[in-house]
């Protein structure tokens, strides 16, 4: 989308134009679902978080501000709900086993059904991915995956983008490392079957 | 925008990853809902909502001004007629 139609786009949502609505679904439902599901390995909880990214544009869109930019806002969003669901996860994972002293480090595991769609490349980079820390796994998705500017993706992670760019070098090397770990690495696997 | 050719193996490797498709009907269910609501939203701050909640405070004010005219002329004739001059 380009940033006229994106700026005529906000303007219909503003005004509460349904056709304005399909316009940013139909170019942000696809990237959403992947960067939650990728962000939380669960294809259940993605549809959750989307769901409700998608309540909070319609309960905001009046109070939009006409000049905003729509990924870094839904991305904003969706992260933020990533991030609530995540303290309440931890919150009752603590009433549970929190004598044990355990603490939930998210799913660094891929779904069943998520590894069986990927091919043997994939489902490595799948992995290697879903085995970084949060913070350089979401890095990672908005930059190399949905494509934001690194500036962008620091405004949706509220930070500085000096900090994005150390997250993004580090979780590239964290990557790299895990990935040519094994006697197939998958980075050369995925150049072979592009060229 | 970053270029193909310019881009880092591992980005380009993760920009492969085959796209992940949400459940169709439910996504379709969800924009419904949402296109719905959209709708819903924009008639309603059309209405004089604004307007309406101006009059009432208004009427409020009156109706509370007039019980206090009411109740300080009854407080001063009540005086008056103790100090005697009234009947």
């Amino acid at each position: 989308m380009d940033r006229d139609r994106e700026l005529q786009v906000v303007g219909g949502l503003r005004a509460g134009d349904p056709s304005a609505f399909d316009a940013v679904y139909e170019s942000f439902n696809s990237r959403l679902y992947n960067f939650l599901a990728r962000l939380t390995n669960r294809r259940d909880v993605a549809e959750d978080l989307l769901e409700e990214t998608w309540f909070r544009l319609v309960v905001h869109a009046p109070r939009l501000r006409p000049d905003t930019r729509l990924a870094p806002w839904l991305f904003t969003v969706a992260r933020h709900l990533h991030v609530s669901h995540c303290r309440s996860r931890l919150l009752e994972n603590t009433h549970a086993a929190g004598l044990l002293g355990l603490w939930p480090s998210g799913q660094p595991e891929l779904s069943p059904l998520m590894a069986a769609e990927a091919s043997e490349a994939e489902r490595l980079v799948m992995q290697a991915l879903a085995s970084l820390p949060l913070t350089y796994r979401e890095a990672m998705l908005l930059v190399a995956v949905e494509e934001l500017e690194p500036a962008e993706a620091a405004t949706v992670c509220r930070v500085s983008p000096a900090t994005m760019r150390q997250r993004l070098r580090r979780a590239r090397a964290l990557l790299a490392r895990r990935l040519s770990d094994g006697s197939h690495p998958a980075v050369q696997m995925l150049k072979e079957i592009k060229t | 925008m970053r270029t193909p050719g310019t881009r880092d193996p591992i980005d380009g490797a993760l920009a492969g990853l085959t796209p992940l498709t949400p459940n169709p009907s439910h996504a379709e269910a969800v924009r419904r809902r949402c296109r719905a609501q959209l709708a819903r939203r924009a008639v309603e701050s059309r209405r004089p909502e604004v307007a309406s909640e101006s009059w009432t405070s208004v009427a409020v004010t009156v109706l509370l001004g007039l019980l206090s005219a009411f109740y300080a002329t009854a407080m001063l004739r009540t005086i008056l007629r103790i100090e005697g001059w009234l009947p």
